[in-house]
């Protein structure tokens, strides 16, 4: 058994994220909880109501999607203390996920070069088999980019400017 | 906590062979004697379509490449998925 300790995401204490993954202050978000196993990975563990669905019993893809950036962002953030953009995210599904089941999804950083990070992610059943595959990269978001797209105040810049401007290889 | 950063390393045919092979058999639970380069991938004890397709998405990892769907696909053999990764690696066709 793999052991695992409760993660704080610092960001959450910013009134103005709502991420609608991972801030409880989303009402209609999915608050993901994250832990760090003991192989330094970042994991959550999930389990989706019939609101999540696609088809019947079926947890929706997007949501998935969801899923496995929010993990590999929030690892990014916390191991790098670097706030990104997703560039790429690729998604195998191996077999669909059941609403009502609990999954647990873990990531990993696997390399950074050309001003991205690459990263990797997996969704697990409870019986350990990967459900779903994904690997992504980001681009660290730089002060230009925080302006114009994050609709921050100066004073909310000043405070993060220390997530933003990170170079990558 | 630092990470791993794995960087892809030179392959040839050989070792992308036994890299395509020891994902097989890990994922099948196989002996690695049972896959051979021309070893058909569906006829091997225990294989199906999903666990074909994650021996595949491995293998996209270790090596950092991405293969068309299609391609994926029509992959039959251990050596046919090899001809993917080094078609894709530099220097490839």
């Amino acid at each position: 058994m793999t052991g695992s300790v409760p993660v704080e995401l610092p960001w959450l204490r910013e009134p103005r994220f709502r991420c609608f993954g991972c801030s409880p202050r989303n009402p209609v978000g999915l608050a993901l909880r994250m832990h760090r196993l003991d192989d330094g990975r970042l994991a959550t563990e999930v389990t989706f109501s019939p609101d999540y669905a696609s088809y019947p019993g079926v947890v929706h893809g997007g949501i998935v999607g969801v899923l496995v950036d929010e993990l590999m962002g929030d690892l990014i953030a916390l191991d790098r203390g670097l706030l990104a953009f997703s560039v790429t995210l690729r998604t195998k599904f191996l077999r669909p996920l059941r609403t009502g089941l609990p999954y647990r999804a873990v990531a990993r950083i696997t390399r950074e070069g050309g001003g991205l990070l690459h990263t990797e992610a997996d969704v697990l059943s409870p019986d350990g088999e990967a459900h779903v595959m994904a690997t992504a990269s980001y681009q660290p978001i730089s002060s230009p980019q925080a302006e114009g797209h994050l609709e921050l105040g100066s004073a909310d810049r000043d405070r993060l400017a220390h997530y933003f401007d990170h170079r990558i290889g | 906590m630092s990470q791993p950063t794995d960087q892809p390393s030179p392959a040839d045919a050989a070792s992308v062979l036994e890299e395509v092979r020891g994902q097989v058999a890990k994922e099948l639970g196989v002996d690695l004697s049972q896959v051979e380069a021309d070893t058909v991938l569906k006829q091997l004890p225990g294989s199906d379509s999903v666990r074909l397709l994650r021996v595949v998405a491995q293998v996209e990892r270790v090596y950092d490449v991405e293969f068309e769907d299609e391609d994926i696909f029509r992959v039959r053999t251990p050596g046919e998925l090899v001809g993917l990764v080094l078609a894709q690696l530099p220097g490839g066709e």
